[in-house]
């Protein structure tokens, strides 16, 4: 199983046309007040059988604003290549934004597809979120740059001791991820969920502080010699209402 | 349709050596037994984003081809630690992506040769305007390419971003005979009237530049491992 993130560009002033044209070609219409859609079954990306986005967010906070994301999951990156080539060069298609698109601005400046694979400290955490809905609320996405060959170290290290802290204090884990085909690899990217802002900076503070967490990085530090976690960027997410992902990404427990 | 992986490595501080002596002694017969093709080129990159880095590029049949091969590599118990003898990593950042072969690459194709391409080797990703990606093409192989090549350039391959990279985006592969060749025109092209005039074109037709930036690597080809024209993609 393989998930792709692909992280757009969108013009000033065009993320509500953004946002509405992702709920007309994934989910077969306008989204109404309560986040509601027709379906992805009668959404042209159904037709060529692209598979329903596991996460639909714009960018609260975070490098580049203007940011758009989606994830899609799939068997392998070939059954990606071919559901995409099919559906990009559908008449379905270029009718469907041709019918509803109500800006002749440019609306998405660049697209920057990354190819991901679930890593081993979500399957540290993910018992933790069994058969649960959708998950709304405040969504963030971390990009840890890991140092090179300390793969396994940095799992360890936020499957075990930071992201249950971070559970106990109110986050859902969407997923954790290792970067496979994209930039700056080793990369890991967790998506978390909090219940409000406040939830999320409150566990966040605490996260810092915490002795458990401070003395495990330390002695990753050491083992390391040197940062386990390089940098870390992060986006502050809205979750699209009529895309809300569920935990664990859908993914069995 | 090939595919193209790209693959682009962040070198640790005097570690370029042990990189050097790993793929040009101890890689080719694991990839060779696992099923992985002999790279299409490899480089040195001494500027560029990364630099000093090594980049390797990979043609593949398809996807699947390129997954299989790489499930036996990982998999070889011979294959050889990501540390030097020191116990050092040799590389600190992998940067990976796939490309397509471009419509226009037909266009600026050379002579099938199997003769090595040396010299100083420019790789140019350019970031492109979204939705305009057929224009840029015919602007590269019209008007920037076909003058770079007057100016000494062999044109190894045009590629289109797929997945790895920003989208839409156009990748050349370039050859010069030497740095002060390459030098001198890139100075000529940035004052070439017809570059000028399709740019300024460009701008009013889309309201903003179709060419938004590139990231441009200078790089050394690898000895070992040399490209041949068109990096071999039209001889079979």
């Amino acid at each position: 199983m393989v998930y792709e993130i692909r992280f757009y560009e969108v013009a000033a002033g065009q993320m509500a046309e953004e946002l509405r044209r992702m709920a007309i070609l994934a989910y077969g219409g306008e989204a109404d007040a309560a986040g509601r859609t027709p379906g992805y079954d009668k959404s042209c990306m159904a037709l060529y059988k692209v598979p329903p986005m596991v996460g639909v967010w714009s960018a609260r906070a975070g490098q580049g604003l203007g940011r758009f994301f989606y994830m899609c999951r799939y068997d392998d990156v070939a059954t990606r290549d071919k559901v995409w080539t099919d559906f990009w060069s559908s008449p379905e298609l270029a009718a469907t934004i041709a019918a509803t698109t109500k800006t002749k601005a440019q609306v998405v400046e660049h697209t920057f597809p990354i190819m991901m694979r679930p890593n081993a400290a979500w399957a540290s955490v993910r018992k933790q979120f069994p058969g649960s809905g959708p998950v709304g609320g405040v969504h963030e996405l971390w990009l840890d740059r890991v140092a090179f060959g300390e793969g396994a170290r940095a799992h360890h290290l936020l499957g075990e001791i930071d992201l249950p802290f971070l559970c106990r204090r109110g986050a859902t884990v969407l997923g954790s991820f290792d970067v496979w085909i994209g930039p700056d690899i080793p990369t890991t990217m967790t998506f978390l969920a909090w219940p409000d802002d406040a939830a999320r900076l409150a566990g966040l503070a605490a996260l810092e502080t915490d002795k458990v967490s401070l003395a495990a990085r330390r002695e990753a530090q050491a083992a390391c010699k040197g940062l386990l976690i390089e940098k870390r960027e992060s986006f502050l997410l809205a979750p699209a209402p009529y895309a809300l992902p569920l935990a664990n990404f859908g993914e069995p427990a | 349709m090939s595919i193209y992986e790209f693959r682009r490595y962040d070198v640790a501080p005097g570690r370029m050596g042990d990189l050097h002596t790993r793929m040009r002694d101890v890689v080719p017969p694991l990839f060779a037994r696992n099923g992985l093709p002999r790279p299409a080129a490899i480089w040195e990159s001494f500027a560029g984003p990364g630099s000093p880095g090594y980049i390797y590029m990979l043609r593949w049949p398809d996807m699947r081809a390129r997954e299989a091969a790489f499930d036996r590599q990982y998999a070889d118990t011979d294959r050889p630690s990501t540390r030097n003898a020191d116990g050092q990593e040799i590389t600190t950042r992998i940067h990976l992506s796939f490309l397509r072969p471009a419509e226009c690459w037909n266009e600026v194709r050379e002579p099938a040769s199997a003769a090595p391409v040396m010299g100083v080797h420019e790789i140019v990703i350019h970031r492109l305007a979204n939705q305009r990606l057929g224009e840029a093409q015919a602007a590269l192989a019209k008007v920037d390419l076909p003058f770079l090549k007057a100016q000494g350039a062999r044109i190894l391959g045009v590629f289109e971003s797929w997945v790895g990279l920003q989208r839409p985006g156009l990748v050349t592969v370039m050859a010069w005979p030497d740095l002060a060749t390459r030098d001198a025109a890139f100075a000529a092209h940035l004052a070439h009237p017809e570059a000028i005039a399709a740019r300024t074109a460009e701008v009013a037709k889309g309201g903003r530049p179709l060419f938004a930036a590139a990231d441009i690597f200078l790089m050394r080809p690898a000895d070992y491992n040399p490209p041949v024209a068109n990096l071999g993609h039209f001889s079979g």
